[in-house]
């Protein structure tokens, strides 16, 4: 009986990857989800920049507005492009976490049919 | 924790697609197409990318002053036309194909569920027993509606970018030298580039968005497949319980 219970326990085994696994896939979603929202508010500095006519842009002073949009449309950007990635290969680690998770339950699952198989085959 | 089943009698023909739910009969069919599609529009897309080289390599033969001064109707003017307006919507061309691959993977993986659901349906039919096939996980119903969210995200950011670049094409149809760059606070060329730049802005990350949804997608169909194996394990030893 406690053999049967053992054997309904390996069974029913998930493995800590499927959970792990999930969660990082959602957590690389929610930041290419930060990264659209960035984009989003530079959308709107970068609208602003260029109302600007070419000649004033050009000749901007340190200090003015223009420029200083002009560095957080640049600054922004250095960082955003790679955060893009960051969520990406979160995602990624995810899928590869889970594959892991399937190995695992595929061995347990080997063991599971490795018991009962041969005691439906003596028809125990 | 219990699983939860649905009873059916044993038929006797067995059908390739026995078991599967009507999500996976589909995508038993849909993944090849799905990928096939997905990498024409890649591999279109770089041909696209080669022709483009070569306007953009006549058209930056000519010096500074000369690509400057060029009015519209030129060729010079046509060419840069030709050139923004490509660059504006292909690459949003380039992540719908990426994104159809994807989901074509997404309906392989849909179709390895399937295929296990449908062992389960032909080792209990080889038993002699009532066919009891677990309930599919919620894993196994969200990762189609990530994978259509998805790809409706690369279809939009495709129909965008197809805008910006008409409005590419609009404003890049005049003279540098005494249209664009003399363009005053508040004309209509300004506020052209204003929206181009600015859609670009959003444009690019929202295609990544598109893809991460897809592959997070893919995700929770492994996910499904960790729990459908570890149902299968359990069902397996209520067969000597029941015995």
């Amino acid at each position: 009986m406690a053999t049967q219970r053992n054997l309904v326990q390996e069974a029913r085994f998930t493995p800590w990857q499927l959970t792990a696994g999930k969660r990082l896939a959602l957590a690389g979603l929610m930041v290419v989800m930060a990264v659209v929202i960035v984009g989003i508010v530079v959308a709107g500095i970068v609208a602003g920049y260029y109302e600007n006519p070419k000649d004033v842009r050009d000749a901007a002073a340190a200090g003015s507005d223009v420029l200083a949009n002009q560095g957080t449309i640049a600054a922004v950007q250095a960082w955003l492009a790679p955060l893009k990635f960051v969520g990406l290969s979160t995602i990624l680690v995810g899928i590869g976490v889970i594959l892991w998770g399937i190995a695992r339950t595929l061995a347990v699952r080997a063991s599971v049919f490795a018991q009962v198989i041969p005691k439906l085959a003596s028809g125990k | 924790m219990a699983i939860a089943v649905e009873t059916r009698t044993a038929p006797t023909e067995v059908a390739v697609t026995s078991g599967m739910t009507g999500m996976q009969k589909m995508a038993r069919v849909m993944w090849g197409p799905m990928l096939l599609m997905g990498f024409m529009m890649v591999a279109i897309a770089f041909i696209i990318g080669i022709v483009n080289s070569g306007t953009a390599a006549d058209y930056f033969a000519a010096d500074k002053a000369t690509r400057e001064a060029a009015t519209a109707g030129s060729s010079l003017v046509d060419n840069r036309v030709t050139i923004e307006g490509i660059r504006a919507w292909l690459p949003g061309f380039k992540f719908l194909g990426m994104g159809l691959i994807l989901s074509g993977i997404t309906f392989l993986v849909a179709t390895i569920l399937g295929t296990l659901r449908h062992l389960g349906y032909r080792v209990q039919t080889a038993l002699g027993r009532d066919v009891m096939i677990p309930t599919p996980p919620g894993e196994a119903r969200v990762f189609p509606m990530l994978m259509m969210m998805g790809l409706m995200v690369l279809i939009g950011t495709f129909i965008v970018a197809i805008v910006v670049s008409q409005q590419a094409g609009e404003y890049w149809n005049h003279s540098i030298a005494t249209e664009l760059d003399p363009a005053l606070a508040g004309s209509a060329l300004l506020s052209q580039l204003g929206t181009i730049n600015a859609e670009a802005a959003w444009l690019a990350p929202l295609k990544f968005l598109g893809l991460a949804t897809i592959l997070t997608g893919i995700a929770f169909a492994l996910a499904a497949i960790v729990k459908v194996l570890r149902a299968q394990a359990d069902m397996v030893v209520g067969f000597i319980s029941n015995d």
